[in-house]
């Protein structure tokens, strides 16, 4: 059967939709396809899945209730539920899906109704730890109450600057302190002047030296010149010797009880003082004490606080210097003085009163220590320090209690973020620590607060890729992932679907208060969800295109000065969008067209056809054609692909090159060698070659060449083939004819141009609207071949024929010329001995 | 006194801050001389005084030194003090040119040998009438007796700043102790002239002192009425109970005072007995006679 360049499914397709433009053609369902007979031109139903804008039930979005999150994802939205349920610690959930499918906002919409009836967690509190300054306390307090207690301790701290230097400066204390000096015999000063006027009385002066003190003779108050004291009678110098030894002794003795008086007054002292200062500590934190007394570790932290409170007491009695009078005036605010900061607060978590529901947290810049923490240094006389004041909160301490929303890829690019993450979930605790330290770089001073309990739901995104290859490369990823929660990238183009598309358009006119969309442009859009997904029975959910789409449109309908946006609206934004991005399409077709890529698009050649490609160029996609050729002469059974010679084919190109030979050994040579050398070739392709979506190509080109039979250069093909000569789907279908029809239309549409696409891929067409018009109006041709027959009867216009009960194709049938051929060489080569034992073994593929 | 130089409108003097063999000078006095010299746009000279008596005694056999910590003596030989002397003034000179600069006034040192006292008439004598002398050491207890000797016996100083064995403050009112009214003028002047350097100019406080209810009421009223123009100063009472003088230093400690100035003999500086208010002060002391 001659499967030719008719017009009549053409035809029967433009009398199913009558004089309709292709704007308004109703809407097609798929099984219309199965009414087309294989191997013929396709109707124009079948070419584009239109929406009836007429049968929306509704005039413009704004009578449309929006939908916000997910449509049609119930899988995935169920998996999420269970996840979200399961409060063990190793249920944390991966959601996969593509990117900008907007599955993390309806993600975080569906936890926040979750959350939102789950108890408010509690707040946690830093506080110094007294016997371990480097180890920080944790404390967990109701929700609501860490800023209480924080502002309970300043306000202890305040109260006590003022009380405790009242109780210090009290004449009951100064009489007191003065009552232990008097106990000691007063300061030394005092003692070695009492000393002095001791020895006076004994004719004896008592004097300083620079460097000590010494004894000399006195007389009326003056020291006696050496000269006066040797005219002195015996007895006298005799006596002043004796009391000047016993002087010296009782200086020695008088000096060294100086420490040990001083130590003990000292100590006298410490003990009154901690006296007064208990006092004034102990009624100071009497409030803080009932209000937080109950709290686990509370008591023991504020007991601690007193404990220390009284025993530096002087911290607030100290005296600010002269240069620093300037300051005394105002002082500092007890929070932001450094001598208080040990007994200060620090709310890592603190509830706001109206708060309510567990939190939801996304974390946007998942570093290590944004995820679980850090402690931050402050600059001192050139070293780093630190304390527990300094520790912030990581998004685990936000998200505890609650959810924890992260990108994977992001978590995965920070260092030691993903190590930290699996740790705090794998021990249910969140320890801050530095980096660093677990590469034992870190020479200054750090801290090991203590741990906090963690109780958290991580939800991971990140496409298939990512899950796969973590699930594969790291062992406890399926520990502590365990619920997938899986995306699709499309939903059905069902009518409820379609319905739930159009509030999605009402969602993001409310979200970006855009204008309202008629339901012509709604219809548009749905169109295109379609050919976003490649697939006519198909959505594509990428939201933020649409997004992009439905905000271009508006822009265009504000250009237009229209209250409303419309199909045309839409219609332009989806071709600005193109255009803006087409520069590289355009440069490329100008090759075409001024002959410098040789694609011949009319007329018929030998050996030579056009194949189709697509070009992926960011968001942006497009087809080209590419000719293909195939040379054949008798030889040992082998056949150069010359694309895999040059190592510019990929694998499963290959893949499809070997499957032709299989399809020639098995068709045509059952009881002869295949004594045939065959190249093929992309004729100027300068970049890698990959896929098997040319193989029928390819095939087609070689049966011309062994046929020698012209093959119609107007026709493009795409398709892979088997063994069999079974023609299979292929992907960017579309892309390819278009592709194709670009090329054709800048040097003029003949009529007799089209593209032959497997049968299978009919239910992928969405094609552009321009081309669909060009094939109503019978200027291009698009046929769906199910078999290498049909699709060579298309090319070259004649049978390929089938073997007859003789075992023969009929003559005249481009098989038995292809069969003819075949012998040819197997008589060559059997005449050349050698050669045919070569082919005999079935050939050879390089 | 300095005040006289003030009412003269004579802006210059002299401080002498005075520096002996005692224990060491402390950080409060070296800032009272710095303050009262900016106050009055003074110089600074750094007296240290090599006590003569001290070389005198190492011609005894029978001389020695015992150790400040008393762990240790040695024989007083006249070479060892002549380089305990040197060291001593050279450590002095140089703590002087690091205040100078710091404080950015006009100081130098030199070393004299004399008796203490004798030194100090000897310096004051030379440079005219109008000097303060500032004692580098805290002042004892018992020292109430020295204290008197010096402005006794040095005429040329207007009046002695001292300070206690607690006196730590520079920052703060300036209080004067008033006893009798016919000394106020000029103990408010120099009040207000070490006020002006102060951190505020009007932060004064006369404290009046007695230990008589009647003559503290009269005491009042003149106060009132010499105050009730110029400078606005705030008025305390203390009253002696009884003369006891550790009442009126309490009442000093609880001004929380930044300078001091006091008439010397009287109830607030007893020339008998300065144990309470060397345990009560916590700034320098400016003595008038």
């Amino acid at each position: 059967m001659i499967f030719g360049l008719g017009r009549k499914g053409k035809k029967d397709g433009k009398a199913a939709s009558g004089d309709k433009t292709s704007e308004d053609v109703s809407e097609s369902r798929s099984e219309d396809i199965s009414s087309q007979p294989p191997g013929s031109a396709l109707a124009v139903t079948d070419l584009r899945r239109t929406v009836d804008a007429d049968a929306l039930k509704f005039a413009t979005t704004d009578d449309l209730e929006p939908v916000h999150g997910l449509i049609g994802q119930e899988r995935a939205l169920k998996a999420l539920r269970f996840g979200a349920g399961m409060r063990s610690h190793d249920y944390n959930i991966f959601v996969l899906g593509p990117d900008a499918s907007g599955k993390s906002a309806a993600v975080r919409s569906a936890l926040t109704a979750l959350a939102s009836e789950a108890p408010r967690p509690d707040d946690w509190v830093y506080v110094n730890n007294f016997e371990h300054a480097n180890a920080p306390t944790a404390l967990r307090l109701a929700p609501g109450q860490a800023q209480r207690l924080e502002k309970a301790m300043v306000a202890l701290i305040d109260e006590l600057r003022a009380t405790l230097p009242a109780a210090f400066d009290s004449e009951d204390y100064q009489a007191r302190a003065r009552a232990i000096d008097a106990e000691y015999g007063g300061q030394p000063e005092e003692q070695l002047q009492a000393l002095g006027e001791r020895a006076e009385q004994r004719g004896i002066a008592f004097l300083r030296t620079p460097m000590g003190f010494t004894f000399a003779p006195m007389l009326e108050g003056k020291v006696v010149k050496p000269e006066a004291f040797a005219a002195m009678p015996p007895s006298m110098q005799d006596t002043v010797r004796e009391n000047i030894e016993a002087l010296q002794k009782e200086l020695t003795e008088l000096l060294q009880s100086f420490p040990r008086a001083d130590k003990e007054r000292r100590q006298s002292l410490s003990a009154l003082n901690e006296e007064v200062a208990a006092n004034a500590v102990k009624t100071a934190l009497a409030d803080v004490l009932a209000a937080f007394g109950e709290v686990e570790g509370a008591r023991d932290f504020l007991k601690a606080v007193e404990g220390d409170l009284i025993v530096n007491a002087q911290l607030f009695i100290g005296e600010p210097t002269s240069e620093q009078s300037d300051f005394v005036a105002q002082p500092i605010d007890s929070s932001r003085d450094p001598r208080f900061r040990r007994y200060m607060v620090n709310a890592i978590i603190a509830q706001e009163d109206k708060a309510s529901g567990a939190p939801v947290i996304e974390a946007t810049n998942p570093t290590h220590g944004n995820l679980i923490g850090r402690s931050e240094y402050l600059a001192q006389m050139g070293a780093l320090v630190t304390d527990f004041l300094l520790i912030k909160p990581g998004a685990l301490h936000r998200a505890n209690g609650g959810y924890l929303l992260i990108d994977a890829r992001k978590l995965l690019l920070s260092p030691f973020a993903w190590e930290a993450l699996k740790r705090a979930l794998s021990t249910r605790s969140i320890r801050i620590e530095h980096p660093a330290e677990n590469l034992g770089v870190v020479t200054t001073q750090t801290l090991d607060p203590q741990p906090i309990p963690l109780d958290v739901k991580v939800v991971l995104f990140g496409d298939r890729e990512l899950y796969y290859l973590l699930s594969q490369g790291d062992p406890e990823f399926q520990q502590l992932f365990k619920v997938q929660a899986d995306f699709d990238d499309t939903i059905a183009r069902t009518e409820d679907n379609a319905e739930a598309y159009a509030r999605l358009v009402a969602a993001i006119v409310g979200e970006y208060k855009l204008k309202p969309l008629d339901k012509g442009a709604v219809a548009r859009i749905i169109e295109e969800g379609s050919r976003m997904a490649g697939d006519r029975d198909k959505l594509s959910i990428e939201v933020s295109r649409i997004g992009d789409i439905v905000r271009e449109a508006d822009y265009w309908a504000a250009q237009a000065e229209r209250s409303v946006t419309t199909r045309e609206d839409v219609r332009r934004a989806i071709d600005e969008h193109v255009q803006r991005a087409d520069r590289l399409r355009d440069r490329d077709q100008e090759t075409f067209e001024r002959g410098i890529i040789l694609v011949d698009t009319d007329g018929e050649t030998v050996g030579q056809i056009n194949g189709l490609s697509v070009l992926q160029l960011g968001e942006f996609s497009f087809g080209r054609p590419s000719r293909i050729t195939a040379r054949v002469r008798f030889g040992p059974g082998r056949m150069v692909d010359i694309e895999r010679e040059v190592k510019l084919g990929g694998p499963l190109h290959s893949k499809g090159v070997m499957i032709l030979w299989g399809y020639l050994a098995g068709m045509f040579a059952q009881d002869r060698p295949l004594a045939l050398s065959a190249s093929l070739v992309f004729e100027q392709s300068y970049g890698g070659v990959e896929g098997d979506s040319a193989s029928s190509t390819e095939l087609y080109a070689l049966l011309s060449a062994l046929a020698d039979v012209p093959i119609r250069q107007g026709i493009a093909v795409t398709g892979s083939v088997n063994q069999l000569g079974e023609v299979q789907a292929i992907g960017g279908v579309n892309e390819k004819i278009e592709g194709f029809f670009d090329i054709c239309k800048l040097r003029g549409l003949t009529g007799t141009q089209g593209v032959i696409i497997p049968a299978a891929n009919v239910q992928h067409l969405m094609l552009r609207e321009d081309v669909v018009d060009a094939i109503r109006e019978n200027k291009f041709s698009v046929f769906a071949v199910s078999t290498i027959a049909q699709g060579i009867e298309i090319l070259t216009g004649r049978p390929a024929g089938e073997r007859g009960p003789d075992g023969a194709f009929p003559a005249d049938s481009v098989f038995a010329e292809v069969e003819a051929g075949l012998r040819v060489f197997a008589e060559r080569a059997r005449a050349a001995g050698a050669g045919a034992n070569e082919a005999g073994k079935g050939g050879t593929m390089t | 006194m300095i005040g006289h130089v003030a009412s003269a409108e004579e802006a210059r003097g002299r401080v002498v801050l005075r520096l002996g063999c005692g224990t060491s000078a402390v950080d409060a006095a070296f800032e009272a001389a710095v303050r009262i010299a900016k106050a009055f746009d003074s110089e600074i000279e750094g007296l240290f005084v090599e006590d003569r008596q001290l070389v005198e005694l190492t011609a005894y056999p029978f001389a020695k030194e015992i150790s400040l910590t008393g762990r240790g003596s040695r024989a007083l030989s006249s070479q060892d003090l002549e380089q305990e002397f040197r060291a001593a003034f050279l450590a002095m000179r140089r703590r002087l040119e690091a205040i100078a600069k710091r404080s950015e006034t006009r100081m130098w040192a030199r070393s004299v040998r004399d008796d203490p006292i004798s030194a100090l008439a000897r310096v004051c004598a030379e440079a005219g009438p109008w000097n303060v002398i500032v004692m580098g050491e805290a002042f004892g207890p018992r020292d109430g007796r020295v204290l008197g000797e010096i402005l006794a016996s040095v005429r040329d100083a207007t009046g002695l700043c001292t300070v206690g064995p607690r006196s730590r403050r520079t920052s703060g009112p300036v209080v004067v102790a008033v006893e009798d009214p016919d000394r106020m003028v000029g103990m408010m002047r120099t009040a207000e002239r070490l006020a002006g350097h102060g951190a505020r100019r009007d932060n004064i406080i006369a404290l009046l002192v007695s230990d008589n209810p009647e003559h503290l009421h009269w005491l009042e009223g003149q106060a009132r009425l010499l105050l009730s123009q110029g400078t606005s100063v705030e008025i305390q009472i203390a009253h002696a109970s009884y003369g006891e003088p550790a009442s009126i230093a309490e009442a000093i400690r609880r001004t929380r005072a930044g300078f001091v100035i006091a008439q010397y003999g009287g109830l607030a500086v007893p020339a008998e007995d300065l144990r309470p208010l060397a345990t009560a002060l916590e700034s320098p002391l400016f003595l008038v006679r």
